[in-house]
C-alpha cells in the first residue's frame, strides 16, 4: 500500500531526474548522429578538416548573438543552434588553434556599438531592439572579417562560408586574378556587380585589365578572360605568353551572350564573343559559330500565348545538364550537386595535341541541336528555338580542361601593340622586356579551362534576387574552376552542400509527353485556323470590292460566296473549339494522377480499415460468437 | 493463464507477453480501434494533400507529410490511450488486475505496446504515402524510413502521456483532455510565445533548454535526414518519465 505522499515525491524525483537528464543529454550526445541527409549537411567535409588543421597562428570567431530576443523566430533560433553546434564542432577539429566566443550584446551598451562597428548587421525584426546575429573572425594580425548575419536561408552555405572565412583569415593574401573582360557585371565592384562579381573579389585580388591592354599583370596567379573586346594580335600574344609563363587561364566566350547584347543596330553583333584566333588553333581548340539546345535538359520558363494564357514549356536553349553529364572526377565538376544554368552556350571542338591531355566537364545529351547565333541571341519562344534547331545526333562539349605543356601560337616575329602613341608603344616594349624573354613552350604545367557560355556568369540564370540564395550551381562551377586553378583544391569540396531537388518526375514526364503528343497537332491546328480566317478576309474583301454596299456580307454576293463564307465561319468556330480541348487534354493527364494520388492515400485505407472493423463488430454480434477465454468471460461478468 | 511456472510469480516476459497479448486482442475486438485508425489516416492524408499542398510543392519530399504526425498524434494519442487505466476502474475489472501474478513495471510496459502496436500499425497503413513518393520521382528513401522511425518515437512518447493521464482519473474524458494539453505544451514547447516567456522569466538558457526539449524539435533533424542519438533519447525519456509516472499513480490507486 502506498501513501500519497510517497507517490507524489517519487512523482517529483521522477520529474526532476527527467528535466536533469534532458538539459544534459542534449550536449552530450550532440556529436552521435547518423548524416543520411542529401548533401551530407551535418557531416564535416575533408576540405574544412584539411583547412582546420592547417591553421597556423590561433584564430578567434566571435558569434553575436541576442539569445533572448532570439527565442521569438524559430527558425532563427534553430540556426543558431546549429551554428554553435558546428563552431564547437571546429573548434574541436583545430585542436586549440581555433577560439569560439559568444557575445550577447545588450541593447545600447558598449559592447552593442563594438560589434556594429565591426559589421554585424542589426535587424528590425519588428521588436523595439534590433536582433543581432553575425560573426567576426579575427586572426593574431589584427586582420577582421565579418558576417554580418547569418542568413537562415544560407544554411547549405554554412560551411562553406566558415571555412572561406577561417582559410581568408589564416592566409591573409588573396591570390590575384587578372581579369580581361567586357561584362558590366564582372567589371563593377560593390552594389553593381553581380553575384559572382563580388564572390570572385571576396576569394581574389582582382586586377581589372582594360580593353586596349598593352601589357598584362605577368605577376598574377590566375588569368580570367570573360566576353572580351575584339582582341589584337598583340593582346592574343600576351595572353599566349602568360599561359605559357604562369601557366593557369579561364576563359568564357560565347557565339550567343543573350546578356551581354547591346542595344542598337550592331546589339546582335556584341553578343559574339571575340574570337581566339591564333591561340585556338595553337591549343586545339575552336569554338561552334552556333549555339547548343537541347531538348531532354531544357529549364522550364513562362510562356505567354497570344490569348493571355501562361504555360509551362522546356526552352532547349536554356541548358541545365544533370550531374551524369559532368566529369565526376574532376575537382571542378566532382562536387556540385546542383545543375548549372547555361544560356544558349557555343560548343568545343578539341584536336588533340601532342603533350596536352583534354578532360571535357560538361557535356550536353546526343539529344543536342545547332541553332544560328544570331537567332539564338534574340528572344526566341521555346517553339522558334525547336524550329531553329538542327539536329547533331552528338554529345556536345560545353566546357572543357586543357592540361599538359603547351607550344607558342606565335612563332614568328612578335606582333605590334596597336597603332597609338609613339610613347606609349616604346614604354609598353620596354616593359615587355623587363617581364622576361619571350617563351615558346610552357615553362611548367599548363592548366586551361574553357567555357563555352557567358549567360551563365549572369544572375538571371542562376540567383534568387529577393533572398540573396542561389538555386543552382553557376558561381559554384566558375569559383570551384578559379580554385582549383590557383591550387587551392581544399575549398573546392565545399561550395555545393545543397541538396539535389527531388521532382515530380513522373507529373513532369506527363506534362512533357502531353505536350509532344499535342503540340504536333496543336500546331496544324492553328495553321488551319490562320489559313481560314485568311481567306475569310480574302472573301470578305472581294465581297466588298465587287459591290457599291460594303460591309454587309449577307446582303451581297453570289449564293456560292455566302455559302463559302458560312462555310468558313464554322470552320472557323470548329477549330478553336478543338485548340480549347487540346489545352484541356494538356491538363488532363496529370489531373487523373492527382486524382488517383488523392483517392488511394487518402480514403484507401481508412475504408479498408472500417470494413474490416465492421467485419469484426458484424462477427462478435453473431449468436454463438462468445469464445470460452478467460478475458471475455471476466468482460461478461464485469460490464 | 499461460506463461506461469507452477508456484510463485511468473516471469517478467512471460507475465508481460500474455498480458500484452489480452490488451491487444481487447483492442481489437472494439470497433474504437478501427475507428481511430481509419479517422488518423483520414486526417493525415487531408492534411497532407490540402493543407501541406503537396502537389504544389512539386517535389517528392514528404516533410509536408510528416509535419502533421506531431500535431496529430497530440489528439490522437490521448484517444486510444486514455481507456488504459480509466476503462479497467470502470468495469471493475482492475482489481482481478491487480491480482493476477504480474509485476506492475510488467503491466504498465505491456499496455504501452500494446497501444503502440496499434500506433505502429497506423503508420504501417499510411506506406501508401512512400510508395506514392517513390513512384512520382527520385525519393529520399533514407529521411523517410528515418522519418518512420522517429515519428514511431513520438507516438509513443504521446502514448505514455496519454496513459499517465488515465492512471491519474477514473474519467476518460478528463483525461483525454488533460492528456492532450500536456501533449500540447510539449510540442508547442518550441513557440514563440512560450520561448519569450520563459526567458523574461528564467533567462534565455531555460528558454533555449526547454525549446529542445520540445518534442517537435526532435523531429526535426530527423526530418532533414539525420538520426540523432539525441532525438531517440529525449523520446525514449519523455515515455519512460511517463511510464514511471503512470505506474505511481495506478499503483496509488490500487492501494487506496
Amino acid at each position: 500500500m502506498r501513501s500519497t505522499a510517497f507517490t507524489w515525491i517519487a512523482s517529483l524525483s521522477a520529474a526532476l531526474a527527467f528535466l536533469g537528464w534532458s538539459s544534459v543529454q542534449q550536449s552530450v550526445l550532440a556529436p552521435i548522429r547518423a548524416d543520411f541527409s542529401g548533401g551530407k549537411l551535418y557531416t564535416v567535409a575533408p576540405g574544412t578538416r584539411a583547412t582546420l588543421r592547417a591553421i597556423g597562428d590561433p584564430i578567434t570567431l566571435e558569434l553575436v548573438l541576442n539569445r533572448e530576443l532570439v527565442q521569438s523566430f524559430p527558425r532563427v533560433r534553430a540556426h543558431a543552434a546549429r551554428v554553435q553546434e558546428v563552431l564547437r564542432g571546429y573548434a574541436a577539429l583545430a585542436g586549440g588553434k581555433l577560439r569560439i566566443e559568444v557575445l550577447d550584446p545588450e541593447p545600447f551598451s558598449e559592447l552593442e556599438d563594438g560589434v556594429q562597428a565591426a559589421g554585424v548587421e542589426p535587424v528590425d525584426v519588428g521588436d523595439e531592439d534590433p536582433l543581432h546575429f553575425g560573426l567576426i573572425g579575427r586572426n593574431s594580425v589584427g586582420d577582421e572579417l565579418v558576417i554580418p548575419y547569418l542568413a537562415p536561408e544560407r544554411e547549405t552555405m554554412l560551411e562553406y562560408d566558415l571555412t572561406r572565412l577561417i582559410a581568408e583569415l589564416d592566409r591573409p593574401e588573396k591570390p590575384e586574378l587578372a581579369l580581361i573582360t567586357d561584362l558590366p557585371g564582372l567589371r563593377a565592384e560593390g552594389e553593381a556587380a553581380s553575384y559572382l562579381g563580388r564572390e570572385i573579389r571576396r576569394a581574389y585580388d582582382v586586377s581589372l585589365v582594360s580593353p586596349q591592354f598593352a601589357s598584362l599583370p605577368m605577376q598574377a596567379d590566375i588569368l580570367m578572360i570573360a566576353h572580351p573586346h575584339a582582341l589584337s594580335e598583340h593582346q592574343l600574344y600576351l595572353i599566349d605568353q602568360f599561359l605559357l609563363r604562369q601557366g593557369r587561364l579561364l576563359v568564357l566566350l560565347d557565339p550567343a551572350a543573350r546578356t551581354a547584347r547591346g542595344i542598337g543596330f550592331d546589339g546582335l553583333q556584341q553578343a559574339r564573343s571575340a574570337s581566339l584566333g591564333a591561340l585556338g588553333r595553337a591549343w586545339g581548340v575552336s569554338l561552334g559559330a552556333d549555339a547548343v539546345a537541347d531538348e531532354s535538359l531544357g529549364l522550364p520558363v513562362q510562356v505567354r500565348d497570344g490569348e493571355g494564357r501562361t504555360s509551362v514549356e522546356r526552352q532547349p536553349l536554356f541548358l541545365a545538364p544533370t550531374v551524369t553529364l559532368t566529369d565526376r572526377r574532376d575537382v571542378i565538376t566532382a562536387d556540385l550537386g546542383r545543375p548549372v544554368n547555361w544560356g544558349a552556350p557555343g560548343h568545343w571542338t578539341i584536336e588533340s595535341r601532342d603533350g596536352v591531355t583534354a578532360t571535357p566537364l560538361v557535356r550536353t545529351t546526343t539529344m543536342a541541336m545547332l541553332v544560328p547565333a544570331e537567332l539564338a541571341a534574340r528572344d526566341l519562344n521555346p517553339r522558334q528555338a525547336r524550329q531553329a534547331g538542327r539536329p547533331t545526333a552528338e554529345a556536345l562539349t560545353l566546357a572543357v580542361r586543357l592540361s599538359g605543356r603547351f607550344e607558342t601560337a606565335f612563332t614568328g616575329a612578335i606582333p605590334e601593340p596597336e597603332a597609338g602613341d609613339e610613347l606609349l608603344r616604346e614604354l609598353e616594349r620596354l616593359g615587355a622586356m623587363a617581364s622576361g624573354e619571350r617563351l615558346s613552350a610552357s615553362a611548367g604545367r599548363g592548366e586551361l579551362v574553357l567555357v563555352a557560355d557567358v549567360d551563365l556568369l549572369d544572375d538571371g540564370f542562376y540567383v534568387n534576387a529577393a533572398e540573396d540564395v542561389t538555386v543552382a550551381d553557376n558561381a559554384s562551377f566558375i569559383l570551384n574552376a578559379l580554385d582549383s586553378l590557383s591550387g587551392s583544391d581544399a575549398l573546392v569540396g565545399l561550395r555545393s552542400r545543397a541538396p539535389s531537388p527531388r521532382p515530380m518526375a513522373r507529373i513532369e514526364a506527363l506534362r512533357e509527353a502531353a505536350r509532344d503528343r499535342l503540340i504536333a497537332e496543336q500546331t496544324a491546328l492553328e495553321a488551319q485556323l490562320a489559313d481560314a480566317e485568311a481567306s475569310l478576309q480574302a472573301l470578305r474583301a472581294k465581297n466588298a470590292s465587287s459591290s457599291v454596299f460594303t460591309g454587309s456580307l449577307t446582303a451581297d454576293g453570289t449564293q456560292e460566296e455566302r455559302a463559302e463564307i458560312e462555310r468558313v465561319t464554322i470552320e472557323i468556330e470548329d477549330v478553336r473549339g478543338r485548340l480549347r480541348s487540346i489545352e484541356r487534354a494538356f491538363r488532363k493527364d496529370v489531373e487523373d494522377v492527382e486524382r488517383a494520388v488523392r483517392l488511394i492515400n487518402i480514403w484507401l485505407m481508412p475504408v479498408l480499415v472500417l470494413l474490416v472493423g465492421g467485419g469484426v463488430w458484424a462477427w462478435q454480434r453473431r449468436p454463438h460468437s462468445r469464445r470460452p477465454d478467460t478475458a471475455s468471460a471476466i468482460d461478461r461478468g464485469g460490464a | 493463464m499461460s506463461g506461469t511456472h507452477g508456484l510463485g510469480e511468473p516471469g517478467f516476459m512471460a507475465g508481460m507477453v500474455a498480458l500484452y497479448r489480452r490488451e491487444l486482442d481487447q483492442s481489437f475486438r472494439s470497433p474504437l480501434a478501427y475507428v481511430f485508425i481509419a479517422v488518423f489516416l483520414l486526417a493525415l492524408g487531408t492534411f497532407t494533400f490540402e493543407f501541406g499542398r503537396w502537389f504544389e510543392t512539386n517535389s517528392v519530399d514528404l516533410a509536408p507529410f510528416f509535419a502533421f504526425h506531431p500535431w496529430l498524434y497530440v489528439v490522437f494519442m490521448p484517444a486510444i490511450a486514455m481507456r488504459a487505466w480509466a476503462d479497467e476502474t470502470r468495469s471493475g475489472t482492475i482489481e482481478l488486475l491487480f491480482s493476477l501474478p504480474v509485476s506492475l513495471p510488467a503491466m504498465v510496459l505491456a499496455k504501452f505496446l500494446a497501444l503502440w502496436t496499434v500506433a505502429a500499425l497506423a503508420l504501417v497503413l499510411s506506406l501508401p504515402m512512400w510508395v506514392t513518393a517513390a513512384w512520382l520521382g527520385p525519393a529520399d528513401h533514407a529521411a523517410i524510413a528515418l522519418g518512420y522511425v522517429m515519428s514511431l518515437m513520438l507516438a509513443g512518447s504521446y502514448i505514455a502521456i496519454g496513459m499517465a493521464a488515465s492512471a491519474l482519473t477514473s474519467a476518460q474524458v478528463i483525461a483525454f483532455v488533460l492528456a492532450s494539453l500536456v501533449g500540447f505544451v510539449l510540442t508547442a514547447a518550441g513557440l514563440p510565445v512560450v520561448g519569450r516567456g520563459i526567458a523574461e522569466a528564467l533567462g534565455p538558457s531555460a528558454s533555449e533548454l526547454v525549446a529542445r526539449l520540445s518534442l517537435l524539435s526532435q523531429f526535426e533533424a530527423a526530418q532533414r535526414g539525420v538520426l540523432e542519438l539525441r532525438a531517440v533519447v529525449q523520446c525514449l525519456a519523455v515515455t519512460a518519465l511517463f511510464l514511471a509516472l503512470s505506474g505511481l499513480w495506478i499503483a496509488r490507486r490500487r492501494g487506496g
